[in-house]
């Protein structure tokens, strides 16, 4: 499970560098994820560009990675395919993170709110 | 990786896979399946839900049917693993899928509910799980399953949500 990490001012930024999130990588993607956000800035933002399929086990490890941040962390999420999107969409989680068409838009909208 | 077999049956729109109870032979049955879809004259979303509902179905077979299997697997030969098996039919705008395997059987010998987990308004009391049955019972319809000679037996269709009149 391979996961680029930036830290762009206040803001990390997380890329998953592979197609699926699925239950065969789902543990292994929350245990990276944990290891990287600990003590980091607030804003996570989890950039899915690259990512085109995930199942209810790369669901819930999403879930799982942001009920694990710091008191005052956020997860927020950016470029999310299409398929991607429905599975959240079915699934009401949508309505949990806040998502962002691109990466762009993340960081432009979050430099703005601060 | 190369576990998952895949059978010829010598009839157009139809394939069958063998594959061994484990989530890197799902991710690779799908990928086969997947590839397999690609030659048809189908929309997007319909392909994307077959992927979607085929995924959840055998992930529930690994991790549910297959669990004893799972526990035991230290002291057991993983030649004798298990078997899934995966039929595919398509049929003009619909995608029969018909999965067969020797793990045990469903709780009360019926399929799960699967309704939408309660999403409350406190962060940590979310859900991680519990999504699987949803976006099956969401995305395909007909489900039929029957225990047979040991074999659990699943047959579900998924539809082209655009001629079902969803919005998928």
């Amino acid at each position: 499970m391979e996961l680029n990490y930036e830290r762009i001012g206040e803001l990390q930024v997380i890329t998953p560098q592979q197609e699926r999130i699925d239950a065969a990588v789902a543990i292994k993607f929350k245990d990276e994820m944990r290891k990287l956000t600990a003590d980091g800035p607030e804003t996570v933002i989890l950039d899915l560009e690259s990512v085109s399929f995930i199942d209810s086990s790369g669901l819930g490890a999403i879930v799982g990675a942001m009920k694990q941040l710091g008191a005052g962390q956020t997860l927020q999420l950016a470029g999310l395919s299409p398929n991607v999107e429905k599975v959240f969409r079915l699934t009401r989680m949508d309505r949990v993170f806040r998502i962002y068409m691109s990466r762009d838009e993340a960081l432009g909208s979050v430099a703005a709110a601060t | 990786m190369d576990d998952t077999a895949l059978t010829s049956l010598d009839r157009p729109g139809e394939i069958r896979l063998r594959l061994d109870p484990d989530a890197y032979s799902v991710r690779c049955a799908l990928a086969v399946a997947d590839r397999w879809l690609q030659s048809f004259s189908m929309t997007p979303d319909l392909k994307s839900n077959v992927a979607i509902v085929l995924g959840e179905v055998l992930n529930n077979v690994v991790e549910h049917a297959f669990a004893m299997n799972k526990r035991a697997k230290v002291a057991e030969a993983s030649h004798d693993a298990g078997d899934i098996w995966v039929d595919l039919n398509v049929s003009a705008d619909t995608v029969h899928i018909f999965v067969k395997d020797s793990g045990g059987p469903m709780q009360q010998l019926s399929l799960p509910e699967g309704a939408l987990p309660h999403i409350p308004d406190q962060l940590s009391d979310i859900p991680e799980g519990g999504f699987g049955w949803f976006l099956i019972r969401e995305l395909a319809s007909d489900l039929r399953y029957t225990r047979q000679d040991g074999w659990n037996l699943l047959e579900l269709t998924v539809r082209d949500p655009a001629l079902a009149g969803r919005t998928h």
